[in-house]
């Protein structure tokens, strides 16, 4: 079924396309969301991405399952949109990006979808990407350097001062209370 | 890796590694004008295949050559053989799949089109140059905005701010950082004007005021008519008045309160107005009109009180006012201004 709609889109059908852009396009803009800075970001990535997958159909070649080479494809217009800012911030020592400890019973586990993604986006573009790539999609750091074209290291610390700038921001916010004061 | 530095991981995957959004409405037709204007890619003749052919004349050419009276005839017969090759290339890669006028599905598509600022589908590279919202971005001027609805927007230095994509169907803007001032137009209450700020939004049912957006942190003077400010999961909000101010940190909403200094508009409008007012504000107020520190030495310096309006009227100027008016001092030190004297009881 999926086969048959792929080949029609191949073919160029416009009605096959539309099909198949329905059928994923929440799930796109979900992964896109989580990328972006603003919605309109997300958006133009969207865009972007779904020409790139009916340009590139022809090139999937059944090995794994569909969904995860549209993902692969999204992922990497994500990437390239930002990628010009992705170097700004990589000279950081690991050692200074050592974490505070936060006991699992301080974060509101009441966080909406919406606030998660609020604060996603305020993310410098190097932490977000990298925080997505690492905290959402599990790749290893090894494969996000690669992705990236960053070291190993790199990857680590921008993990490392994604999560501290996250977790300021939870503070601020007031979704963690008072951090030192439980424990 | 520690359980703790897990938390948040753990959290965001939960909720975020599934979530799905609807796109606009309008992405399909742009994704599919982009196919039309960049059909699939074909597949173009390899250079191999297109030198077979030459290579056969080639080699026909070597035997033709060599040839003896049967041989010859042979491979004359071979090469006329092998020449329809050679004119089939082409024709392979011209061959058109895609039905390029197909129109589909797309109902609501025309509409949206019209009012859209799509600049993006006739380029060849239609992918890289999508444009969907337009931003108004000021450096080191102050910058004034007529946007396509009439409505005006003053934007103080180095602030941003995108419109909606449809914008003015959808008259939403983002404030995405900096200053800017709003002169709205028309009221339409099924479209409001709103602005988006990293934490709030302002929906506007009146027509001129201010909005300030900080990481985090949105304060609104309204100048004429009213403005309901609320966070952006609506969980709090507040209506503001002419002539009030309010402003969300993170999440809270703090009280209405007056606008008592009259130059919160100062960087719009260019002058500076005090009416007996304290020289601590009227410090204050100097500094960011400027965007300057001055450093008053002495705290009875505050206690005087200042009458005075000025227009365009240079920093230094205006230090010199003062310093006559409270026989005061001032210098510069590595842009650091500072103030001394005996000043006011």
């Amino acid at each position: 079924m999926e086969k048959e709609l792929i080949e029609k889109c191949i073919k160029g059908e416009r009605a096959a396309q539309e099909l198949l852009y329905k059928t994923y396009s929440r799930k796109v803009k979900g992964i896109c969301l989580r990328y972006a800075r603003t919605v309109f970001e997300a958006e133009d990535i969207l865009q972007e991405s779904f020409i790139k997958i009916f340009t590139n159909l022809k090139k999937y070649n059944y090995s794994g399952p569909f969904e995860a080479w549209i993902r692969r494809i999204v992922l990497n217009t994500a990437i390239d949109f930002y990628k010009s800012n992705l170097y700004l911030e990589n000279q950081v020592n690991i050692d200074e990006t050592r974490e505070n400890e936060l006991s699992p019973s301080t974060i509101a586990d009441n966080l909406s979808e919406q606030e998660l993604l609020k604060l996603l986006s305020t993310l410098p573009d190097g932490y977000r990407v990298v925080f997505n790539l690492y905290a959402i999609e599990g790749f290893s750091h090894k494969e996000i350097g690669e992705l990236l074209n960053i070291s190993e290291g790199t990857s680590k610390s921008q993990l490392s001062k994604a999560r501290n700038y996250i977790k300021s921001l939870l503070v601020q916010y007031n979704y963690i209370e008072n951090v030192r004061g439980e424990e | 890796m520690s359980e703790e530095k897990n938390k948040i991981d753990d959290l965001f995957r939960s909720k975020l590694g599934d979530m799905e959004a609807d796109p606009m409405p309008s992405s399909w037709d742009k994704i599919a004008g982009a196919l039309d204007e960049k059909p699939l890619e074909q597949q173009k003749p390899t250079k191999t295949v297109v030198m077979k052919p030459v290579f056969w004349y080639a080699a026909a050419s070597v035997l033709i050559i060599l040839s003896i009276w049967s041989l010859n005839r042979f491979v004359l017969n071979n090469t006329t053989q092998k020449a329809p090759i050679a004119t089939t290339q082409p024709k392979d890669s011209t061959v058109k799949t895609i039905p390029q006028t197909q129109k589909t599905l797309s109902d609501v598509a025309d509409k949206q089109q019209n009012s859209n600022k799509d600049t993006s589908a006739n380029s060849p590279s239609a992918q890289q140059t999508i444009t969907v919202a337009e931003t108004f971005v000021s450096k080191q001027e102050t910058r004034k905005i007529v946007l396509s609805d009439g409505s005006a927007v003053t934007l103080n230095k180095e602030s941003s701010l995108q419109l909606s994509n449809d914008f003015p169907k959808n008259r939403t803007v983002s404030l995405i950082r900096g200053i800017a001032y709003f002169e709205v137009q028309t009221l339409d209450a099924k479209n409001p004007f709103t602005v988006l700020c990293s934490n709030s939004k302002s929906v506007v049912t009146g027509t001129a005021f201010m909005i300030e957006a900080n990481k985090n942190q949105t304060i609104l003077h309204v100048k004429n008519g009213k403005v309901k400010l609320s966070n952006l999961d609506n969980t709090s909000s507040t209506i503001v008045a002419a002539g009030e101010k309010a402003q969300i940190d993170g999440r809270q909403v703090s009280p209405n309160a007056t606008i008592t200094s009259p130059n919160y508009l100062s960087w719009q409008t260019n002058k500076l107005v005090f009416d007996d007012t304290q020289l601590e504000t009227v410090v204050s107020d100097i500094e960011s009109y400027y965007g300057v520190n001055i450093a008053i030495k002495n705290p009875e310096i505050k206690k005087c009180r200042f009458t005075g309006a000025f227009e365009k009227t240079s920093l230094d100027e205006i230090l010199q006012v003062l310093s006559v008016s409270f026989n005061l001092k001032y210098d510069n030190q590595d842009g650091q201004y500072n103030m001394y004297g005996k000043g006011c009881k």
